[in-house]
């Protein structure tokens, strides 16, 4: 009952997917597909960063077609619940097993440390949007390329802030862990050692009643919040629960206010300032389109986590186009990927001589628009760089 | 001086969320010998559905009962279909209840995400308080309040009502109880009913303080587990005594030696557990 034209449309049709099954054999191995290895958390506390990260590299693949420089892109995703045991076991799965050509994956510091030397033996290009500075130095190595400012940098643009407020002394508080350690180095460098009262709460405290109890305005002029993921929307209620935000003003080290979560934060938060590599609001073509293709394919509103991962990705992309998809030769594509530049949501990233980002700053503020509650950028530092100069 | 009475403040509120907890955990080990894991999730899910609640009809009150009676039902069905079927066993029924906290955290992620979330304060306690010299939050004064009610009623309930007696029975012999006539298994899931309804209305009273978010299930079942180590299982004086001295050690510890605030917090049930393993007034 077919019509004729029809049948042979359908003929036409199996004889092309027959033909093009058994052409990749004959083209070589420049059209089978490079895979790259994606492991975020996906369960446990940070599974929402991981998720962000996780979108952000595929929604690069995505807008290139899943496609770079004629061969398609296999992304194999993997979940490390943001577990250093878990993390380690399945990177040497993907390597080892599945055999993939680059990595994208690690978003908690300790992780990429663990996993760090294991890269240097395996020799596998791994971008990774962990924030450790020990990967662009004592863990640092050809293959390992950390798309994330050091600790150092936003501890710097914190203190900096809080200075040309006029804050003559400053309160610190921050997760007891590496990452605000490093960031409280950078800021008692710029403040000197005695403007700087630091109180170190464990991560995870779940009632932070005792620190604030001991804050006292008249001591200091201000407050550097350095407390991150599910800890943050906790401190910035108890923060005002506790009457401190309208005599000393705070600012949110690096991801304090992250658009990923910030619909979820406290009233409170609005006023906010902090700083961070990424501001949803930046009026660039760049940043409209990264935030319209993640809103319409994700429904979900990007943040710093999905835009590093984002631009680790659209770097690897960049490379394989330079190299014309030649991923098999490691030690080149490390180090076109070294001297690759992209032009991002947030301007220029590249990576600095030891592999760590490169890209500009942002000092924000909370502010409500159309009852949601978005970061203004306030202030742009250009292109912020790892400071080697003071912490070798 | 005042800073000391915050502090005091600040633990007493903290204790008591925690004795919210503690007290079904301890209740239902005393009658069933269930070491019950999962009273982390019914913490955890009472939050979110209180959550969900106040974002839907803007009621704190109706959120803490919404909260505590979806979760009690989470218990029943627990109970009765579950837990039932291992009667005794006390290592299968605690890695049982271990499998479900995993189960209801990773479903919690799936339903409400994995954002850290608050409640909204109710409005009659937004805002400090000025107490002499104090200035104190008006929301934690209140969970001082409601903690020391509950603790109250669970007394009275417990010592002067004639089911009170008949769990005092229940958790002093079952086998007897039940040779007296008590309905002993409907008793077990009426305790295990009440353990996640506490459990619940505590994660949700936390909820404007503390917030709601993955892994608080973990945090706050580490913490209710030290009370139950140091007041005793199986006993409700202890639970709160134990909630009381935890929060004020945790609190203390952090104020006063933040570099050992943990060893504030574990040291004494370290000690606790070598010289009297059943808690201050566990039983054998």
């Amino acid at each position: 009952m077919i019509p004729k034209s029809t049948a042979f449309l359908i003929l036409a049709a199996a004889v092309v997917v027959i033909a093009g099954g058994g052409l990749p054999k004959a083209v070589s191995a420049q059209s089978s597909p490079i895979k790259i290895g994606v492991m975020f958390p996906h369960t446990g506390p940070i599974a929402a960063n991981g998720m962000a990260n996780e979108n952000g590299v595929r929604l690069a693949f995505e807008e290139a077609g899943n496609r770079v420089a004629g061969r398609p892109i296999e992304l194999i995703t993997a979940d490390d619940e943001g577990k250093t045991d878990v993390g380690l076991t399945k990177i040497q799965e993907l390597v080892e097993r599945d055999k993939v050509d680059l990595l994208i994956s690690v978003v908690v510091s300790p992780e990429a440390g663990a996993i760090a030397p294991y890269i240097r033996q395996a020799k596998v290009p791994w971008v990774t949007t962990a924030s450790l500075i020990g990967l662009t130095r004592s863990l640092r190595d050809p293959y390992v390329f950390r798309m994330s400012p050091a600790s150092y940098s936003y501890g710097i643009v914190a203190a900096d802030w809080a200075k040309k407020q006029g804050w003559k002394r400053i309160y610190y508080i921050a997760g007891n862990y590496a990452p605000s350690h490093e960031a409280y180095d950078a800021v008692e460098h710029v403040y000197g050692k005695s403007n700087v009262i630091s109180l170190f709460p464990p991560v995870g405290t779940p009632d932070y009643s005792p620190y604030l109890s001991q804050m006292d305005p008249s001591k200091a002029n201000g407050t550097l919040v350095a407390i991150w993921g599910a800890d943050s929307p906790r401190i910035a209620r108890q923060y005002a629960e506790f009457g401190l935000k309208s005599k000393l003003p705070y600012f949110g080290v690096a991801s304090f206010t992250a658009e990923e979560t910030l619909n979820d934060m406290p009233p409170e938060i609005e006023g906010t300032n902090s700083g961070y590599v990424y501001c949803g609001t930046l009026g660039t073509p760049e940043n409209k389109k990264f935030v319209d293709g993640y809103q319409s394919q994700f429904h979900l509103t990007p943040g710093p986590f999905a835009y590093l991962a984002y631009a680790g990705a659209k770097a690897v992309i960049a490379a394989i186009e330079t190299t014309h998809g030649n991923v098999s030769d490691k030690a080149r594509f490390a180090a076109v990927l070294s001297k690759t530049q992209i032009h991002g949501p947030m301007g220029p990233v590249s990576f600095d001589q030891r592999n760590g980002m490169i890209g500009d700053f942002f000092v924000m503020k909370v502010v409500k628009q159309n009852g949601r509650f978005q970061n203004q950028c306030v202030q742009r530092i250009a292109q912020v760089r790892d400071p080697y100069n003071l912490f070798p | 001086m005042t800073t000391f009475a915050v502090q005091t403040l600040n633990g007493l509120s903290f204790g008591m969320l925690l004795f919210l907890l503690a007290a079904g955990l301890s209740l239902i080990y005393g009658l069933m010998k269930i070491i019950n894991v999962t009273h982390g999730s019914y913490y955890l899910l009472g939050g979110y559905v209180g959550l969900t609640v106040v974002r839907a009809m803007g009621n704190f009150l109706v959120a803490v009962l919404a909260g505590g009676t979806a979760v009690a039902l989470i218990g029943i069905v627990m109970e009765r279909f579950f837990l039932r079927r291992l009667h005794q066993q006390m290592l299968p029924q605690t890695l049982l209840t271990f499998g479900f906290l995993f189960l209801f955290a990773d479903l919690s992620l799936w339903i409400w995400g994995g954002n850290p979330q608050t409640l909204p304060e109710p409005a009659l306690f937004e805002g400090p308080v000025h107490l002499g010299a104090i200035i104190y939050p008006s929301y934690r004064l209140f969970l001082i309040v409601v903690g020391l009610a509950v603790a109250a009623g669970l007394w009275w309930f417990g010592e002067y009502t004639r089911l009170g007696a008949m769990l005092r029975a229940g958790v002093d012999d079952a086998e007897t109880a039940r040779a007296l006539g008590i309905d002993v298994s409907l008793m077990f899931t009426g305790v295990f009913a009440l353990g996640a309804f506490l459990a619940a209305i505590g994660g949700v009273l936390a909820g404007p303080v503390l917030g709601v978010y993955p892994g608080a299930d973990f945090d706050v079942l580490l913490l209710g587990f030290v009370v139950v180590i140091i007041g005793g299982l199986g006993s409700l004086k202890g639970a709160l005594v134990g909630a009381v001295v935890v929060g004020l050690l945790d609190t203390y510890g952090q104020a006063y030696f933040p570099e050992f605030a943990l060893f504030a917090l574990f040291v004494p049930m370290v000690v606790i557990l070598a010289i009297k393993p059943t808690g201050l007034w566990g039983r054998e």
